[in-house]
């Protein structure tokens, strides 16, 4: 696994150095091909917007230092995919400045004329939260992985 | 990695910039990484203004940073209150720089939030639905401490930020 993974910005041409993040993504589609957004066989790292929501079978969310995966099973006819960070940064510019992650996933879901969201967010604690776009609730769980269809 | 955010402050009628503070201590003095104990703020008057930017300086790989949450936390001594123009809803647009007054601010005339708002407070390129693609600058956050003549020494707020980073 690499410290340290190059983005080509096509809009640029530039390289940037990428940091790997605690949770990364990774999409697998109905193909069985899978996109990862940190590729430890080239040390590639890709954005979002470069899945195919076309093709998109399952969007997982995994970290090297936790044992469950997160699964969103996504359906394109209907899904739009969701993903971001939320940074945190607290008591600014202090001795106590404390920063935080916390990464929101999930779909936006038309159905007809009826639209939906749902959305996960993992803590810098690794607590797991289920939303409606609005807010979020936190979930208990046991070990195991946890699979979610949506 | 992520996207490197800092926070700039602007002082003086020559709008002179300080990149990436290391304080923001409010007091009597116009002046970035203030020494607030040398610098108090005497009961009954104000704070100078605070007109500070949260700034882009590299993207780290993402394609975008927007939603910007500013709040405070501590305790403000007596009925002190810290004003700001972040907020939430009639939102004033990108504010023109202006030397940094002691007087009560024109611009910072709303309580600064105690916990996280639940949207974005201060706007890119003048909106609240602003975002940065590139690297870039917030719109400026005034902020002022607003004493009474009789509050005591004591006061402690803290500023917080969130921003949304899409990868």
């Amino acid at each position: 696994m690499s410290g340290s993974y190059l983005y080509n910005r096509p809009e640029t041409g530039q390289t940037e150095q990428v940091a790997p993040e605690r949770w990364r993504w990774k999409a697998i589609y109905q193909s069985g091909e899978t996109l990862f957004q940190y590729n430890d066989e080239d040390d590639s790292f890709h954005q979002l917007r470069e899945i195919d929501q076309s093709q998109l079978k399952e969007f997982r969310m995994y970290s090297p230092d936790h044992p469950l995966e997160y699964v969103v099973h996504f359906n394109p006819e209907t899904d739009k995919l969701v993903h971001y960070y939320l940074r945190n940064v607290f008591n600014a510019r202090t001795p106590h400045e404390t920063k935080s992650t916390w990464y929101v996933f999930g779909v936006e879901r038309k159905t007809g004329d009826k639209a939906s969201k749902l959305f996960y967010k993992i803590d810098d604690k690794d607590r797991f939260y289920v939303g409606d776009g609005e807010g979020f609730a936190m979930i208990a769980f046991e070990g195991g992985q946890v699979i979610h269809a949506i | 990695m992520a996207a490197t955010v800092v926070v700039n402050e602007y002082n003086g009628a020559g709008e002179t910039e300080t990149a990436n503070i290391t304080n923001t201590n409010m007091g009597s003095a116009d002046s970035a990484n203030l020494d607030a104990v040398a610098n108090p703020i005497v009961p009954g008057e104000n704070s100078f203004e605070k007109w500070q930017k949260i700034e882009v300086t590299a993207m780290g790989g993402s394609s975008k940073v927007d939603q910007l949450k500013i709040w405070r936390t501590g305790a403000l001594a007596g009925s002190t209150s810290h004003v700001t123009n972040a907020r939430e809803s009639s939102y004033g647009g990108a504010e023109t720089y202006a030397t940094p007054t002691a007087s009560a601010s024109s611009v910072a005339t709303q309580a600064m939030p105690s916990s996280e708002p639940s949207g974005a407070n201060l706007g890119i390129g003048g909106s609240l639905s602003g975002s940065l693609t590139t690297t870039g600058s917030s719109d400026y956050l005034v902020h002022q401490l607003q004493t009474d003549a009789g509050d005591t020494a004591g006061n402690t707020t803290t500023m917080n930020y969130q921003y949304r980073e899409v990868a």
